[in-house]
């Protein structure tokens, strides 16, 4: 077994090392598409068509994905070398208020807890497979929790044609998270906040949509996309636990066993105006769970409706306006950015199994999640800087068993009500780097805002301060 | 490639009737016999000559037909399938994909004296504005302007032709 003191000192080896060969190819006189991720070497793109600033799509974003990641600048049905691309976390997280060693900061060393080196480890196959298949498959290394797995997984075939003289893009997916397949950020895989803190304490309520599934189903489902204006997309998941979805949930351990096959249903409409792009939509789910430690009787049912809407503004200010600008600066430069999400999901719990087991108060319990964020980016010579806030909410029916008082993640009302505002601030100084500085506001956690785990801990003591350095190379 | 092979059978049959034919016989008819034997001769060439261009537009059409995969797969998803600049991912394109189907775009570039096929070729090779530079063999780049060409600059001489008509 590793000590606490010589891991992070591996880690800290295994980040510096990551830095110098990431600095050496800077300096070799490699073409500029050799050192960088996969999807910009395969498309021979820049970062910020596809994105706004990393993860979130911009529309051309959206298209590539849907597209099954196979746009290429070669006219080859598969490319050697892989398409490969890795990505470092690196974070440090302050929380108010926080007592040493109780969990999840459980070390007795605050520093030691806060200092995340490295949050996650990543390696990334993106790219084409194979002509018309394509895939987006995270291999990732938590260094919280100290465990290897295969995290997000989108792999598809994608093809197109013209219906009532119109464009359709179609495709497949297979996939191992509910809404990573999605291409808009209304959806919980790619959310606003990208990353937060794997530290900081979290309201205990949830959707199970909104994450609960993610890596402990495996789908598979299709998709189309009707003029830009109608996207229709259906799956059905199961359980990764056993049988042939299993290798979709390798490194995690299965807690939320689903019963038989899942479906998962998303309609969306967006449409352009000038520079402007809006979209509202619809997606759920309804999946039968077994409950905690069961493979077989009687599920609780979830019944998951959620709407989003998203704006994007991809602004322009015309290149020739900004003096002495180069070729290489022209694309990226002179453009702002203004994204707004909005989210809203109603989840039906229908505790079928667990409240004849005495798990749960009530037959039945209603959960609603409510979130969104304005976002502002401006791509200046020096990099995109800029910013985003969020508003979010929970509420939900009083279940004194399923939300019991204990401390820190306790409550002592048996409410999921939680409430707050992130704000964040972002700096890109290079395509591949991204600093955040985050502050989480919590006005109500876990159904109060003072004494909520019934230990005599406020809701504010959960505020959490986080900054993270995403590195992709 | 099915209508060449029947032309060379055609010309094949023709030959050999011309070379059965007898150049006379006693007691026959010799001047309608050569004047038989000149004709079928003048078919014979006339169809052996056919095969070349046959041929070579056999050629051409492989070409066409590699052109037409490669512009499938690397061109028609932003301009579209008929050239018009409309592909899937036009709409989520800030900057409009170019319309293959006007006259415009098939003028050649006086300033830097190249043809409008040149200029396609120029543009795969190093890009344009959001268009990425394309890392094809250049046997591909031709076999690409060679079915824009004949597909999408036909359309534009006939678009360009309506618009006149008005």
């Amino acid at each position: 077994m590793i000590g606490e003191k010589p891991r992070k000192v591996f880690f800290l080896l295994i980040i510096f090392f990551f830095l110098i060969v990431f600095e050496l190819l800077q300096l070799l006189p490699l073409n500029t598409a050799q050192a960088v991720p996969s999807f910009k070497r395969q498309t021979g793109i820049s970062c910020n068509q596809c994105h706004t600033v990393f993860p979130e799509l911009t529309p051309f974003g959206r298209s590539f994905k849907l597209g099954g990641y196979v746009m290429s600048k070669t006219g080859k049905s598969y490319e050697f070398p892989p398409p490969l691309s890795g990505m470092m976390q690196a974070s440090y997280t302050d929380a108010k208020g926080l007592t040493s060693g109780v969990a999840p900061f459980d070390s007795n060393n605050r520093e030691t807890d806060g200092l995340n080196l490295p949050q996650q480890l990543s390696l990334f196959y993106g790219g084409r497979i194979y002509d018309k298949i394509g895939a987006f498959v995270q291999g990732t290394y938590d260094g919280v929790s100290n465990k290897i797995f295969l995290d997000m997984t989108d792999i598809r075939y994608s093809n197109n044609t013209i219906v009532w003289d119109k464009n359709l893009i179609y495709g497949i997916t297979l996939n191992n998270s509910p809404t990573v397949q999605d291409i808009w950020n209304t959806t919980p895989a790619w959310r606003i906040p990208f990353a937060s803190s794997s530290v900081a304490p979290t309201p205990a309520a949830g959707a199970i949509i909104d994450g609960a599934l993610d890596q402990q189903v495996g789908g598979i489902g299709a998709y189309a996309f009707w003029n830009n204006l109608i996207y229709l997309g259906a799956a059905v998941y199961r359980t990764t636990n056993d049988g042939i979805t299993r290798p979709l949930g390798v490194g995690t351990v299965t807690e939320q066993v689903v019963d038989g096959a899942a479906p998962y249903w998303r309609l969306a409409l967006e449409k352009r105006w000038k520079n402007h792009f809006f979209t509202v939509g619809t997606y759920g789910m309804q999946v039968d769970i077994f409950p905690s430690g069961n493979n077989s009787g009687p599920a609780d049912r979830f019944t998951d409706i959620a709407f989003g809407a998203q704006y994007q503004y991809m602004g322009t200010i015309e290149p020739e306006d900004i003096p002495g600008i180069d070729d290489e600066h022209k694309a990226k430069a002179g453009k702002y950015i203004i994204t707004a999400h909005a989210t809203w999901i109603h989840e039906n719990q229908d505790w079928k199994a667990s409240f004849p087991l005495g798990n749960t108060a009530n037959p039945s319990d209603l959960l609603n999640t409510f979130r969104m964020d304005l976002n502002y980016y401006y791509r200046s010579p020096l990099g995109d800087i800029g910013g985003s806030m969020g508003y979010f909410s929970t509420t939900g029916e009083t279940d004194s068993l399923l939300y019991s008082s204990n401390p820190v993640d306790g409550s002592r009302t048996g409410s999921p009500d939680s409430d707050g505002f992130v704000l964040e601030a972002g700096y890109r100084p290079w395509d591949m780097t991204k600093i955040s500085i985050q502050y989480t506001i919590y006005n109500k956690f876990n159904g109060a805002s003072s004494n909520y785990d019934g230990f005599g801990r406020n809701a504010s003591d959960n505020n959490t301060l986080y900054v993270v350095v995403w590195q992709m190379f | 490639m099915v209508l060449m092979f029947i032309w060379l059978e055609l010309s094949l049959v023709a030959i050999l009737v011309f070379r059965l034919l007898p150049v006379s016989r006693a007691g026959k008819n010799i001047k309608g016999e050569y004047l038989m034997k000149r004709i079928l001769g003048c078919v014979a060439v006339v169809l052996l000559l056919g095969v070349v261009p046959l041929l070579a537009q056999n050629f051409e059409g492989n070409e066409y037909k590699k052109g037409k995969t490669l512009y499938k797969n690397e061109c028609q998803f932003c301009h579209g399938m008929r050239g018009d600049g409309k592909g899937p991912a036009a709409e989520s394109l800030l900057m409009h994909p170019e319309d293959f189907t006007t006259s415009e775009f098939w003028q050649d570039d006086v300033e830097k004296k190249i043809d409008a096929e040149k200029k396609i070729e120029d543009t795969i090779k190093k890009g344009k504005e959001m268009m990425p530079a394309f890392n094809l063999e250049s046997g591909e780049i031709i076999a690409i302007v060679l079915y824009m060409s004949n597909t999408f600059k036909k359309k534009s001489q006939s678009n360009n032709l309506g618009r006149d008509e008005k």
